[in-house]
């Protein structure tokens, strides 16, 4: 088991997501940045899926009760395990041994948003449908549906222990910013001008379910003149951009409801939704505009890429 | 169908007619190629793996299913749900824009046969809507922090039924007491889009 000492800002355990479940109003959800979590779960040999613990902006502390093989990914500054009073410090592009009674401390860079630890085996998590993650909204997937709280006792599956360690390589070792750029397919030319030249930043309402963009020197635009919005309420997904009629463009996440009503200005495209999780209140924001056929291209070529480092990870 | 856009992994087309639309969601579910199809209001949505299907083969996927009567023969589910006007919190408001007095509202809402156009927002979250003349209401100017389950928003032409604690922004009516999605179930929710809801004065 694994006890949660501290879970900084709020900490949930993500696995599988809930694909296919939309039309009944059930969202993706999963980890926001479904790479690094799967380059946690790489280190230590598990699915690119298993489900992890998922730290929001500030780290945390565990406590082993057995001895374990973790593996970290995300905008980490520093590990250090406390081994009878003694301070260790871990490389964590490394998987990691930890000891019985050792207590490991996960600083976060101040860059990024979200950090994974993933177990050797991987953690148990309630399961709905063919998912496994943590929803808040609907108190559903992960720990009884909620986040983690100082003395949750994690299990996790037992399995051999490997005798080798795992490292990732320096080519798939990812870097963070809080000047994030986002490529976009935005709904028409005007559009496209509006969302690409200005600097958008990350307003206070920011979380798994979107991101407020702010930027007071930009014009609200007049969307009463768009034919293709009437005010109905359909479909949106994790990337779409809205416009709510306080002019601030909102960017939804992966938690993101299902439907909405607000006009939708844009589409962060497939193969760039991984970096909206590691964007938070404060950082800056640019969008690329991309025509859709080079979006299938861009999503193309980096799901090969990161196909060659973990074979099975989707995308969504 | 009417209109279809397309975008990287998505299409929206658009069906104004309810018959077809509904027909089409149900045989597109039962291809099982799209990632996620949703209904919505006038609007049906696609999902899919651009890299497996280009934007020609996935008109030809819908154009073919959109010709065919439903595969699956899906009778529509009619619930009756008992609803507690005694939990409503903006009843004043409503009757005030639906110009009818309180008894005369409830007689009224217990006699419409509501359609649940789509799901969404939340997990089992319906959205429905009735034949009969109404005008529309408008949705609070704030928003409540927390909205109970079972709470029933209505704005006029639509209704809807909270399947979660949480926030929400419709003026709410009633309440009904059958939970609506219940995750030790499977399927969880307990109605779907093309059913058929009758509320029954408690």
């Amino acid at each position: 088991m694994i006890e949660i000492i501290d879970i900084g800002l709020l900490a949930t355990l993500q696995g599988k997501p809930y694909r296919g479940k939309r039309h009944l109003g059930m969202p993706l959800s999963g980890p926001a940045d479904p790479i690094s979590m799967a380059i946690a779960n790489k280190l230590v040999g598990n699915a690119y899926d298993a489900v992890s613990i998922e730290y929001s902006i500030l780290g945390g502390i565990i406590k082993a009760h057995s001895d374990i093989v973790i593996g970290l990914a995300g905008p980490i500054e520093t590990i250090t395990i406390n081994r009878n009073g003694a301070e260790i410090d871990c490389d964590h592009y490394n998987s990691i041994s930890i000891l019985r009674e050792d207590i490991l401390f996960i600083k976060p860079l101040r860059e990024g948003a979200h950090i994974y630890l993933s177990v050797q085996g991987g953690f148990e998590a309630d399961h709905h449908w063919a998912g496994n993650s943590t929803y808040l909204p609907a108190k559903i997937g992960g720990y009884s549906g909620r986040a983690l709280r100082h003395g949750d006792c994690l299990k996790y599956k037992q399995i051999q222990q490997r005798e080798n360690m795992d490292s990732i390589p320096k080519c798939y070792r990812l870097t963070y910013s809080n000047q994030h750029i986002l490529r976009i397919c935005a709904e028409n030319g005007e559009l496209e001008r509006y969302l690409s030249r200005h600097i958008w930043h990350i307003g206070r309402q920011s979380s798994r379910i979107g991101y407020e963009l702010t930027n007071k020197s930009v014009k609200k635009l007049d969307m009463s003149t768009d034919e293709h919005y009437d005010g109905l309420s359909r479909a949106v997904f994790a990337g779409t951009i809205q416009y709510p009629p306080n002019g601030n463009p909102f960017l939804l996440g992966v938690d993101a409801q299902t439907t909405g009503g607000y006009p939708i200005i844009g589409h962060v495209i497939r193969a760039d939704r991984h970096i909206m999780g590691q964007i938070k209140s404060g950082d800056s924001l640019r969008f690329i505009i991309q025509k859709p056929h080079e979006a299938r291209r861009v999503y193309e070529n980096k799901l090969n890429m990161w196909r060659n480092y973990i074979p099975s990870l989707l995308l969504d | 169908m009417d209109d279809i856009r397309f975008y990287e992994d998505h299409a929206r087309i658009t069906i104004i007619d309810d018959g077809i639309r509904h027909t089409l969601f149900q045989n597109l579910r039962s291809v099982h190629i799209f990632e996620e199809i949703i209904i919505g209001i006038n609007e049906l949505c696609v999902k899919f793996d651009p890299l497996a299907f280009s934007e020609k083969e996935i008109i030809a996927i819908i154009s073919a299913q959109i010709t065919q009567p439903v595969l699956k023969t899906n009778k529509i589910r009619q619930h009756h749900f008992s609803i507690d006007f005694n939990t409503a919190l903006d009843m004043a408001l409503v009757c005030n824009h639906m110009n009818m007095k309180q008894t005369e509202f409830q007689h009224w809402f217990t006699h419409q046969y509501f359609k649940v156009d789509m799901m969404g927002f939340q997990p089992g979250f319906a959205y429905l809507s009735h034949d009969s003349q109404a005008p529309s209401i408008s949705r609070l100017d704030k928003p409540r922090a927390m909205v109970s389950n079972g709470s029933v928003g209505f704005l006029g032409k639509t209704a809807c039924i909270y399947a979660h604690d949480g926030p929400g922004g419709w003026p709410i009516i009633g309440s009904i007491n059958t939970p609506i999605f219940n995750h030790d179930q499977n399927p969880p929710n307990l109605i779907q889009g093309g059913d058929n809801i009758l509320f029954e004065l408690l």
